[in-house]
This record gives C-alpha cells, structure tokens and sequence, in this order.
C-alpha cells in the first residue's frame, strides 16, 4: 500500500509539474519535453491510454502487462508509417473510436479473451502511433522527442493501471465501470467534432 | 571478477587523467566531464543502458560482471570514432529493448554481440564532437555507473515486479524502431 501511495504521489507530481515544462521549446530539453507533452495534451491521446491501462486492470493477469507491452511496440508500425508519410485513412476519426470503444470495454467490464484484447489494442494502436510519428520528423530534437513520448505513453499506461487497483476496493469495480461510461462519452463527443457544451 | 569491474574504470579514469593532474591539483578534465555528460544527455544513450541493465538482470552475476566489462569496452572505443557511426545508434536500443520485451535470456556468443552491439550503440547516440581519451574514460565511467545502477533497479524489482523490465523493454524497442525509421528517412 505504501508503494502505491508513492507511486500515486509521484504521478500527480509529474501531471501537476507540467505547466512549468512549458518553456523550454528548444534544444534536447525542449523536444523531450514537447514529445512528453504530445500524448498528455490532446484529451483523445490521454483518454485513450489511460483506458488501456484501466481495462488492462479489469482483465487481470497476463493483460494487465501484456496491454503496456503490446501497445508501444504496435505503436511504432503507425509511428513508422507516419514517418514515412504512408497515409492511415480515417486516422483521427480511429484514434475517437479508440476511446469510445475502450470507455465502453470499461463501462461493460467486459473480459475479451486475450487475443482479441490485443488485437483491439494493436488497431487502435497503429492509429496513435501514426499521429505520433507524422509530427516526429518535425520535431527539433527527435531522439528526445520519441523518448518523451513513448515515456509518456507508458506512464500514462501505468497511472491507468494504478486507477485500476480501486477494484480493490469496495464498490471500486463500479466506481472504474463509471469512469469507463464517462471516458466513452467523452468520446462520442470527441467524434461529434469537440461541440461547445453550454 | 566483482573487483575488476569496479577496478576497471577508475583505473582508467587514473591513467587517462594522469598528464592533466600533472599540471595542478584539479587538471584539465574537462573532456572527461564531457564525455560523462554526453552519456547523461543523450536520452537513446540512457535507454539503451537501461535496457542491458534489463537484460543483464536476468542473466548470472559472474557473467553479467563480464558483459558489463564488454559494454564499456566497447562504448569507449566507439567514442573514439566521435560521430560517426551515430546512423546506427538506435541498433542497440532495439535489440537490447526487444531481448528484455521478449523476456529471453541470451548466452554465449549472441549475448556478446548483444554488449558489443549496445555499448556501441550508446557511445554512438551521444554524438562526441571532440573525441579523445579522456573523454572515452568519461563515457566508460559513466556507463559503468548508469549500468550498475540499472542492473540494482531490475535485479530488486524481479521480487515485486517480474514485468517491469518486459514493460521497459518494450518502451526502449519503440523508441529505438522510431529513431531507425527516421534515420532511414533521411
């Protein structure tokens, strides 16, 4: 239980720490930092993500890691093809179906076998991946902004993951099923264009 | 063994910072403290020694202790070469990362090329602009540090968390395929 205080703490930290890292844009320094950025600030990218790490959390061992393995390597297949400028059709219109499509695996606490999680993981993958890697060749610095993002990626794999562990707790699987709903809206609003909602 | 590879590199750094502390009690270490810092910075550096540290985790301590010796051998000699090889630095990052993804555990000749391949590799990402022996000791040392200390890290987080290096792996392999495809690119 300390462990996941600390570790709790420490990811609020890096998330809270944010807003001072938006300065350096150049240098080594800069591109990490704006490859950190990348997944962090887009809400389609952070939802996503982290949805991979929750429903990881519901479907127990082996996903639980296997999701945070799967998905940076399949990652790179899109990044590659984004760096080529090979097309993706329907790329972010994929990346606001992922999150949809994730929210409501959560919200449904559904347990897919293994290989169609991990294939619904790769999917959606490939399409993070190439927007990734079509700003990749853009950056200044992009060995440090592919180290950033794919930290990034990971840790917010891992806060997910971390989210995950209100199973737990009593009601949790319900509290995680609600968060799910709600990262599936999120979602279908994303893909109705982001509308204003006043 | 143990004894060698702590006694190793602070040799090295003795012998190739002789000349220099000849001159005044500090000497002129600068291209030392650059090379070390050129390891530090270079984030394709500190991930590739991250994932031998990964692997070298899973592997006996005895031939760990050799594999060490063959890393900073290896990215010291490389660093001599300044920038040249750097097309081919993410090499290493992908095969170490996909080895400690995959969870196998090399021996005998592939795990040597493997050592070879990464301590070249981590050299080869930082780029030395004015490479020299003092600078190499910088880097040899610097990796020594960072490779122990990596080897600590997952050697302690087998107990609790099997996976990590798997998880790590993974992340370092991406960062690498990327890195090679932009290469590629360009």
């Amino acid at each position: 239980m300390h462990t996941r205080t600390l570790l709790s703490t420490c990811l609020l930290l890096l998330l809270s720490a944010s807003p001072a890292a938006a300065h350096a844009e150049h240098g080594v320094a800069g591109g990490f930092i704006s490859g950190f950025m990348h997944p962090l600030g887009g809400l389609d990218h952070l939802l996503a993500m982290a949805a991979v790490g929750i429903w990881g959390a519901f479907l127990g061992k082996p996903l639980v890691w296997a999701l945070p393995v799967t998905f940076p390597l399949v990652m790179v297949a899109g990044g590659v093809l984004g760096i080529f400028a090979i097309p993706v059709p329907g790329v972010e219109e994929g990346i606001a179906l992922s999150v949809v499509a994730l929210g409501t695996a959560i919200a449904l606490a559904w347990r897919a076998p293994v290989a169609i999680a991990v294939t619904i993981i790769a999917i959606f993958a490939l399409f993070h991946g190439h927007a990734h890697g079509t700003e990749l060749p853009a950056a200044a610095a992009p060995e440090a902004y592919a180290t950033g993002f794919v930290l990034a990626t990971g840790l917010v794999h891992l806060a997910g993951i971390a989210i995950g562990w209100l199973l737990g707790m009593r009601s949790g699987a319900w509290i995680l099923r609600g968060i799910g709903l709600l990262i599936a809206m999120t979602g279908l609003w994303i893909m109705a264009g982001s509308p204003a909602l006043a | 063994m143990r004894k060698t590879l702590v006694g190793l590199p602070i040799a090295t750094f003795i012998w190739a910072t002789w000349p220099a502390l000849a001159h005044d009690a500090f000497g002129n270490v600068a291209p030392f403290w650059s090379g070390a810092l050129h390891i530090l910075v270079s984030p394709l550096s500190m991930a590739t020694l991250l994932a031998t540290g990964a692997v070298l985790a899973t592997i006996k301590y005895a031939t760990a202790e050799r594999c060490g010796l063959l890393v900073m051998a290896s990215a010291g000699l490389v660093t001599l070469t300044g920038d040249a090889l750097s097309a081919f630095a993410p090499v290493g990052a992908i095969a170490a990362g996909l080895i400690a993804a995959t969870g196998i555990k090399p021996e005998g000749l592939p795990l040597q090329v493997l050592c070879i391949l990464a301590g070249s590799s981590i050299a080869a990402a930082a780029s030395v602009d004015k490479p020299d022996l003092l600078t190499s000791a910088g880097v040899i040392l610097i990796v020594f540090a960072a490779l122990l200390g990596a080897l600590l890290v997952f050697e302690a987080l087998e107990q609790k968390l099997p996976l990590a290096r798997r998880v790590i792996g993974a992340w370092v392999a991406a960062i690498g395929l990327l890195l090679a495809a932009l290469s590629l690119r360009t």
